[in-house]
């Protein structure tokens, strides 16, 4: 295992990985422009509630792990548990990797970076096309240091690429694990679906320890396709998460973002989505609880670049004891994109004094013959509530329980079916746990 | 089982409402309470059930000589008290089959707790065939079991839905908090039928109304006329009927009821 004890290690980092010029310079670029800026503080606005200044962000050392070959998942095992692929990352490594045989001969591909990176030396392959565009795209947008940084030292993670009008029925399952301390790690999630493709992707993040996890995501979404992502957080209370997304949604094609943030101790993500063409219709949904000293901080940007688009945005937090949550949503319309319809709805419900809620909706609106809403509510459980089911034989703390989960439940519903459980046990065991008195 | 209840008073937010009730019901009997708007009715339902925004300033209530005033709200309900909502809440993200099965469940453990057998072991069997009776008895449509609880549904709606939650629980005493109120005739006669299917000797109630038409359909043992939060006067189902011939002003002269000054 190789170690680098900075970010001023990162170019030596990038040097010793050997990986071929086309990938290499990408990362080059993103380093010269992680060089330009320093870290975002509260003086800038996505980052005003959000304050970063008692980490030491350049000391924190990050490391290769040696290379292993995974276990490679077979037809059967990836039946057994439903899946039409399934990988598996363990701080930083790859132990399992599988992709249906079906699908594999249909084209699709479900690889690492490194396997890519070490098959395609040119970068003539679709999948290296694509992933130097998302790469791009990404770059473009990345407007903080934390986002470049990321960018600059991405070494593992998951790519997707489905093939022109192919439909993968099953989920692709991500899962990323990382224990330990005192250390940062740079996940990588790329999804490609050209035009009719259809995919179903889970991401779940798992693990304990102080360390700081620094993700990005990219989706380009061709014209017509589907895609359905979810990330579930599950890691503990001592772990520090960023994650930038950015996606592209082109002509008619359909993108579903779903966020599950029910772990982490420490969380800035954001999900910037670009609607290209006309008849795109974007989903962002997200659910987020917060209890003792944890602090989630979400953005989503709904960035209307064409006419008749259709965006919408749903979130829903609950918050208790002394952690805090902020959700921060835009809706950007430019000049050209007449005929859009977006809409943005956040939900908070603050369970105790000393729990704190900002709710941040904003629009931005270029151009007339628009239809855009935004609506925020925060607020306790309800008294009333809790006496009725009181008055059915529900204890207080059964009572309120149900309240949360029921509060929570129209938000998990639009969530793809076969997550539902799997988020609403961990929602469970979530607000199990929470110490504080409730009002209401 | 009895509920006696003495000498009751209560206020809301500084009101006196309630001003010395004295009650005492068996189970057996129906016992129906008439009064007109802000007589008090709604509030001693909520008190006996232990609404939290109603402090009790004096009096007892005692449930098979046990203090029930002193008990949690979930402990009255699993010793049999219940209570018909004047007006049901509405809990969206519940849906009605996923919240009257809990409920079953719930009622099933607290009544193996108090008799001291182990509440892990008391899993209701058969309970979605029960429901679905249930709802066919009450005429309500299946299709409720997937909706969420009284969201969106009519004031008659919710009403059934009250008195399918009392049919499942099979409470000791029922307290229907003007059940009758904007029911057609349809809505009311269904109604009756759930309560009159409860008489028994295991099953008392409080009919609280304002009008005399739900008596029509279930016969009280008893009757009082609420005013101006006391029990002003009782009797038989006669009553009744005297009430419906005179009205209350007759009630106010008959029992030398001056009305205070609007401060
Ligand atoms: N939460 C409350 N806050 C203030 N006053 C209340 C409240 N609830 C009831 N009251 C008052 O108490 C009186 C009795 O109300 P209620 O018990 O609801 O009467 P009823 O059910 O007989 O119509 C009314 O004057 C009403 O305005
Ligand atoms: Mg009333």
């Amino acid at each position: 295992m190789k170690v680098y004890n900075s970010t001023g290690e990162l170019a030596q980092f990038i040097g010793d990985r050997g990986e071929p010029s086309w990938f290499a310079s990408l990362r080059n670029q993103a380093l010269e422009q992680f060089k330009k800026i320093s870290w975002p503080t509260l003086q800038d606005e996505e980052w005003r509630r959000t304050d970063i200044s008692s980490f030491d962000l350049d000391a924190l050392s990050f490391s290769v792990p040696a290379v292993a070959q995974p276990r490679v998942l077979s037809d059967s095992d990836l039946s057994s548990v439903g899946y039409a692929g399934k990988v598996e990352f363990s701080n930083g490594l790859c132990i399992s990797l599988g992709l249906l045989g079906d699908e594999e001969k249909s084209g699709v591909v479900f690889t690492t970076l490194q396997d890519l990176l070490s098959k395609d030396t040119t970068g003539s392959s679709k999948v290296a096309k694509a992933l130097v565009r998302g790469f791009e795209q990404s770059l473009e947008s990345a407007d903080n240091k934390v986002f470049r940084w990321s960018l600059s030292a991405a070494s593992y993670g998951a790519l997707v690429y489905i093939p022109k009008n192919h439909r993968v029925e099953k989920s692709l399952r991500i899962t990323i694990s990382a224990s330990g301390d005192d250390f940062v790690t740079f996940p990588f999630v790329g999804v490609v679906l050209e035009p009719g493709a259809q995919a179903t992707i889970e991401m779940a993040w798992e693990g304990q320890g102080g360390f700081l996890v620094n993700q990005s995501n990219f989706f380009s979404v061709g014209d017509g396709a589907n895609l359905s992502y979810t990330q579930i957080q599950k890691t503990g209370d001592e772990v520090v998460v960023f994650t930038n997304g950015k996606s592209q949604v082109e002509r008619d094609a359909r993108f579903r973002h779903f966020e599950a943030i029910l772990g982490g101790g420490f969380v800035k993500n954001r999900i910037d989505s670009s609607l290209l063409g006309p008849g795109s219709d974007l989903e962002l949904d997200g659910i987020y609880f917060a209890d003792k000293e944890r602090h989630i901080d979400l953005r989503t940007v709904q960035h209307h670049k064409s006419h008749h688009a259709t965006s919408n945005a749903v979130y829903r937090g609950a918050v208790a004891d002394e952690a805090r949550v902020i959700y921060q949503g835009l809706i950007e319309v430019s000049p050209e994109a007449h005929g859009t319809d977006a809409y943005l709805s956040n939900k908070n419900l603050v369970l105790n004094d000393g729990a704190k809620a900002d709710s941040i909706p904003s629009l931005q609106i270029n151009t007339d013959d628009v239809r855009c809403s935004h609506g925020s509510t925060t607020g306790k459980l309800r008294a009333d509530q809790v006496f009725y089911l009181m008055t059915r034989g529900y204890s207080r703390s059964q009572a309120q329980e149900t309240l949360i989960l029921a509060y929570f439940q129209e938000v998990i519903g639009r969530v793809h079916e076969s997550l539902q459980d799997e988020i609403y046990s961990l929602l469970f065991d979530q607000i199990s746990g929470i110490k504080a008195d409730l009002k209401g | 089982m009895n509920l006696e209840i003495q000498n009751l008073q209560a206020r809301v937010e500084e009101t006196e409402i309630l001003k010395g009730i004295n009650l005492s019901i068996k189970t057996g009997e129906i016992h129906a309470i008439m009064g007109p708007n802000g007589s008090g009715k709604s509030t001693l339902s909520n008190v006996l059930m232990g609404h939290p925004n109603y402090e009790v300033t004096g009096g007892e209530v005692l449930l098979d000589g046990e203090n029930l005033l002193e008990m949690e709200v979930n402990d009255r309900a699993n010793r049999g008290l219940f209570m018909a909502f004047q007006y049901p809440v509405e809990i969206p993200g519940i849906t009605v089959g996923r919240f009257m099965k809990r409920v079953i469940e719930i009622r099933a453990a607290a009544k193996a707790e108090l008799r001291g057998e182990d509440p892990e072991m008391s899993k209701p069997t058969g309970f979605v065939k029960y429901l679905r009776d249930t709802m066919d008895f009450l005429e309500v449509d299946q299709q409720f079991i997937n909706r969420y609880l009284n969201e969106g549904f009519s004031g008659g709606e919710k009403k059934r839905m009250e008195v399918l939650q009392m049919l499942m629980l099979k409470p000791n005493f029922a307290i229907l908090d003007e059940t009758d109120s904007g029911l057609d005739i349809d809505a009311l006669k269904v109604v009756s039928k759930g309560v009159n299917k409860m008489r028994g000797p295991e099953f008392g109630a409080i009919i609280i109304t304002h009008y005399q038409r739900i008596l029509d359909y279930i016969k009280p043992d008893y009757v009082h006329i609420l005013y101006k939060g006391k029990i002003v006067t009782s009797g038989g189902k006669d009553l009744v009927q005297v009430l419906e011939d005179k009205g209350y002003d007759w009630v106010k002269a008959q029992y030398g009821i001056v009305d205070e000054e609007e401060s």
